[in-house]
């Protein structure tokens, strides 16, 4: 039993499976969507066009018995946000389905000749092309339910919402969760776009009977596994009751606000005074007050660490899940809005229609800024919704993400780094995410750079917090090892307790090693993670991009973000270190 | 004469919250969190992150910050002890000088410090 590649031209309207070429063989998730977009996107072509593809991998433990939070899908290609490569991944049902199918990656080609837009369900038998036309314009909650009463098993579902079917640059793709709802994006960069211009509006996935995941080393994966889940378990941030599990993602904004880094009102300030009342403290007293939805909610099969929530509206009925910390900072203060409730029914609207909710709460705030509607307006932005939904003038633009918007209507405080919008650190604040930011291979992206244990990164455990020696290292260290994690199929979640606990790192090596037949001892972690940003940065490089993209904005060298009144300061020379390894050596 | 302080987690219950408690407390000269924190009973070994006026003071396990004076019109923020901040979300931001001194010989990256090995 080899993993297969599914490759399905949609020129021809044709399905093949391929054996797992020699060097693709050890790749899987993220490592395996940007080695096929390396191999096979030409790096100048239009993302919409004929000759972008859609790959859709597992990582290595997705769709094995009970490895710990291992329900990750990556999805790759060339992004029509920033022109760079692009892997987003996701949680929900589709990972563990599309790898227990024997699948290593869905590779999407071509255009239908006819201009017909299609479904496409795969399960053991094979792949059939349906018409989708009944589907068109629906939104994603819609298509969940349909697709789960038209297919038995209850399904994965990877979809587009109409903003995927009108190729806007903020397109996500949806995949469902364990209740059918579409609140799991692969969301940045556009890839929903990129799917819409193959004309597929969803992928349906089942996953019975498949022949099911091979465990070369079952005893080595099994003893990575319970180091794994005991780690995972043991850790502040990701055990049972920790602060994942009880307060969500949002436990960081009431952290992040202490710490002025919160951008706030399209940039402008690094402190929110609403922080609280969006806080995922306060998304637990909703729960808790309202009787209804759920804190410690899990968004894929056999997920431990369960930070996802169903958030209750006033009377009870669910508004939206989950509220994470980047919606509610997006949507939240960074438009100056303070409501909770608004935030959800943004957050909603969002995974309905199939926008990113960080670009898309940005491009609001863009919006503020030029003066369509006025920071801490939560009526008048829930309203940009409709404009977006009927596919108006305005709502296409608002739909192509921060910086269409701001070129249109004339904003010049444009947060954004390769055309991707900042996620919720004020980089002038919080200087080390800066270099993240700036030279990551995705644009300005918050999951790029996980940290690990200082061992591995090379830097002996201390690290002078007051210069910038090493800091550029690191970086680089950060982001290979988030590549090998984003590779895994494991939720990049787990980088905390991998990073605080030995045994959980070494856990992680020996479940992946376990799958593969590999020997944990010489796998090089850092050194893997290398491999797949190398191949990330000279598809860029061919794409046309230079150590001159990997600069922060430049209002944030000359204005000054309150509470702390800092500038961006970090020299240019310091970000080119990050990658200079590339063509060395 | 006032300070602002905010408790989160379930230290927030000592002082009236259910996840946060928002205070603003009449304030003589000057005071220290160590004087805070017992106003509400809390034990310090309850508490992690500590930031005054967005600087911040303390990392969970150190309690470096406990005799920080704490001025009028002041804000500080304290997080019970099992709130983590990541160090990648973490690293470069403002602290005072105490624990910049602290972390130059002490491993930062990890969220408790005094557990690295």
């Amino acid at each position: 039993m080899t993993r297969k590649i599914l490759r399905i031209n949609m020129t021809d309207l044709s399905a093949t499976y391929e054996d797992l070429p020699e060097k693709w063989a050890k790749w899987a998730g993220r490592g395996l969507t940007s080695s096929i977009v390396f191999d096979e996107v030409d790096p100048t072509c239009h993302p919409l066009g004929p000759n972008n593809k859609l790959v859709i991998a597992p990582g290595w433990v997705s769709g094995t018995p009970a490895a710990p939070s291992s329900g990750r899908t990556s999805f790759g290609g060339k992004s029509p946000l920033t022109g760079t490569i692009k892997e987003a991944n996701s949680g929900g049902l589709s990972s563990q389905k599309i790898a227990r199918l024997g699948i290593a990656a869905i590779i999407l080609e071509g255009q239908p000749k006819d201009g017909k837009w299609y479904t496409i369900f795969i399960n053991k038998d094979g792949v059939k092309f349906e018409d989708a036309s009944d589907l068109l314009g629906k939104g994603m909650e819609e298509v969940d339910r349909i697709m789960w009463e038209r297919y038995d098993h209850k399904p994965a579902v990877i979809g587009i919402g109409p903003v995927g079917e009108r190729l806007s640059a903020n397109a996500g793709i949806s995949v469902n969760d364990p209740e059918n709802n579409p609140g799991r994006y692969a969301g940045r960069g556009g890839l929903g776009a990129v799917m819409g211009a193959r004309r597929v509006k969803a992928i349906v996935i089942d996953d019975k009977g498949g022949p099911g995941v091979e465990i070369k080393n079952m005893d080595l994966f099994k003893k990575g596994r319970k180091k794994l889940t005991n780690a995972i378990m043991a850790h502040d941030l990701t055990k049972k009751n920790g602060g994942l599990n009880a307060y969500g993602t949002d436990v960081l904004m009431n952290i992040i606000n202490e710490a002025g880094g919160l951008p706030t009102r399209n940039f402008s300030s690094g402190q929110f005074e609403g922080a609280a009342k969006i806080s995922g403290e306060m998304i637990a007293e909703m729960v808790a007050q309202r009787k209804a939805g759920m804190t410690g909610h899990a968004c894929h099969p056999g997920c431990v660490i369960q930070c996802s929530n169903i958030y209750p509206g006033p009377d009870g009925t669910i508004i939206a899940s989950p509220i994470e910390y980047e919606t509610a900072f997006a949507l939240g203060a960074n438009c100056g809005i303070d409501d909770l409730d608004f935030v959800a029914k943004m957050t909603k609207a969002c995974n309905d229609l199939g926008l990113d909710t960080i670009e898309m709460g940005n491009t609001i705030a863009i919006a503020m800024e030029a003066g369509l509607l006025e920071f801490g307006d939560k009526e008048g932005a829930l309203a940009l919704f409709d404009e977006i939904a009927k596919g108006t003038p305005l709502g296409r633009i608002l739909s192509n993400g921060v910086e269409a918007t701001a070129k249109i209507f004339g904003v010049h405080r444009i947060p954004t780094v390769k055309g991707q919008s900042m996620p919720a650190y004020e980089p002038r604040a919080i200087k080390g995410i800066g270099f993240t930011y700036a030279t990551s291979t995705m644009g300005a992206d918050h999951t790029s750079g996980y940290t690990i244990a200082p061992e591995i990164a090379g830097v002996g455990g201390k690290v002078d917090p007051l210069t910038y020696e090493g800091k550029a290292d690191l970086s680089l260290a950060f982001q290979a090892t988030t590549a090998f994690i984003d590779s895994s199929g494991y939720c990049l979640f787990i980088a905390f307790p991998i990073l605080d606990i030995k045994e959980g790192f070494e856990g992680m090596v020996e479940s992946v090693a376990g799958v593969m037949g590999w020997d944990p001892e010489s796998m090089d972690v850092v050194e893997i993670g290398k491999e797949i940003l190398k191949k990330e940065r000279l598809f860029n490089e061919r794409a046309g991009f230079t150590s001159a993209d990997d600069r922060l904005p430049e209002f944030m060298r000359y204005e000054k973000l309150p509470p702390h009144n800092v500038v961006w300061d970090v020299p240019d020379e310091e970000l080119d270190k990050v990658y200079a390894w590339v063509h060395e050596g | 004469m006032s300070i602002s302080l905010h408790l989160y987690g379930t230290i927030a219950r000592r002082a009236g919250g259910k996840h946060i408690a928002t205070l603003t407390l009449p304030l003589e000269g000057t005071t220290t969190v160590r004087a805070l924190l017992a106003r509400f009973n809390i034990p310090p070994e309850e508490t992690g992150l500590v930031f005054i006026n967005a600087v911040l003071h303390d990392l969970p396990g150190l309690h470096l910050s406990l005799d920080d004076p704490v001025h009028d019109g002041d804000h500080v923020g304290i997080f019970a002890a099992d709130y983590v901040w990541p160090y990648h979300y973490r690293g470069g931001a403002p602290m005072s000088p105490k624990l910049a001194a602290y972390t130059r010989n002490h491993d930062y990256l990890r969220h408790r410090p005094q557990e690295a090995k």
